[in-house]
């Protein structure tokens, strides 16, 4: 079981949180000038690292506030919390 | 036609709690049922939504996570707790009765923060006593030690698996657990449970 420390309510059980997946993708300002591949690769490929990985967690259970992690998904030690801008 | 009739949440279910209290030397747990619920939104740091909270409460909501204030509302005792960076439980006495949701309305512009009634949709637990702490500790992982938690403290987290807030109000100490309304004879059985699996005397 993790701890993960929540940016408002500090350390709490892995269980009241929800993964949000990989971190820092943005919408393409303008969807339809994107070829298909491009497109695809918004919609469903993810870096999915071995090692550092940056990702969303929400306090689902808590606050029930998104943020950001940097987790080595080899470990699963959280190296690095921060809020999202 | 029939008078209207208020059921409490538990009340629905008395086969899971036929006396609706658990009564032992060193624990006891009733349900405080029809309390004024309300959601509070809007931010502290914008004046008319701070300013429009202390007109009614006396005081702006507190910007500390996981806390709560005790204030009044005319004669009426009433408990902001911290939900979120902009979010508050705003817990008061009697549901219905309670001028609570029209004041705060009424004081915080609609541009500033919402007040949002959800009485119907929680209810409240009361856990007092000696082993009180051990209750609360039994079913959910915060630390509840003195040394991490104590009056004027409050936490949302997980208990017997469904979703609780938790407010310690005082040193004796004294608890108490709001709850979605369907999840209350879920929760009070656990607590029945455990009392007896922690030999509560
Ligand atoms: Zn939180």
């Amino acid at each position: 079981m993790l701890l993960i420390e929540c940016p408002w309510c500090g350390p709490r059980d892995e269980s009241e949180f929800s993964y949000g997946g990989e971190a820092h993708i943005v919408r393409p300002p303008e969807p339809d000038r994107l070829t298909d591949e491009e497109w695809a690769d918004y919609l469903f490929m993810r870096k999915n690292p071995r090692g550092r990985h940056l990702e969303q967690w929400c306090h689902a259970h808590g606050c029930r506030q998104w943020f950001n992690a940097e987790r080595d998904t080899v470990t699963s030690e959280i190296v690095r919390i921060y809020r999202v801008e | 036609m029939a008078e209207p009739r208020r059921e409490s949440p538990l009340g629905r279910a008395p086969a899971a709690a036929p006396n609706r209290l658990i009564e032992r030397p060193s624990v006891r747990v009733e349900e405080l049922p029809f309390r004024a619920i309300l959601v509070l939104h809007g931010r502290t740091g914008r004046p008319r939504f701070a300013q429009g909270v202390a007109q009614v409460l006396g005081r702006p909501p507190p910007d500390a996570p996981n806390t709560f204030v005790e204030t009044r509302f005319g004669e009426e005792g009433v408990v902001i707790a911290w939900a979120g960076p902009e979010e508050w439980f705003v817990i008061g006495q009697e549901e219905g009765t309670s001028g609570l949701r029209v004041a705060l309305r009424q004081a915080i512009p609609e541009t500033d923060g919402a007040v949002v009634d959800v009485s119907s949709g929680f209810t409240l637990f009361t856990l007092e006593g000696r082993r009180a702490r051990d209750l609360v500790a039994a079913g959910c992982s915060i630390d509840v030690h003195p040394r991490a938690f104590g009056p004027g403290r409050c936490a949302q987290t997980l208990y017997a698996r469904t979703g609780v807030s938790v407010l310690q109000r005082d040193e004796t100490p004294r608890f108490e657990m709001m709850v979605r309304r369907s999840y209350a004879a879920w929760l009070w059985r656990w607590m029945e449970s455990s009392a007896e699996l922690m030999a509560v005397e």
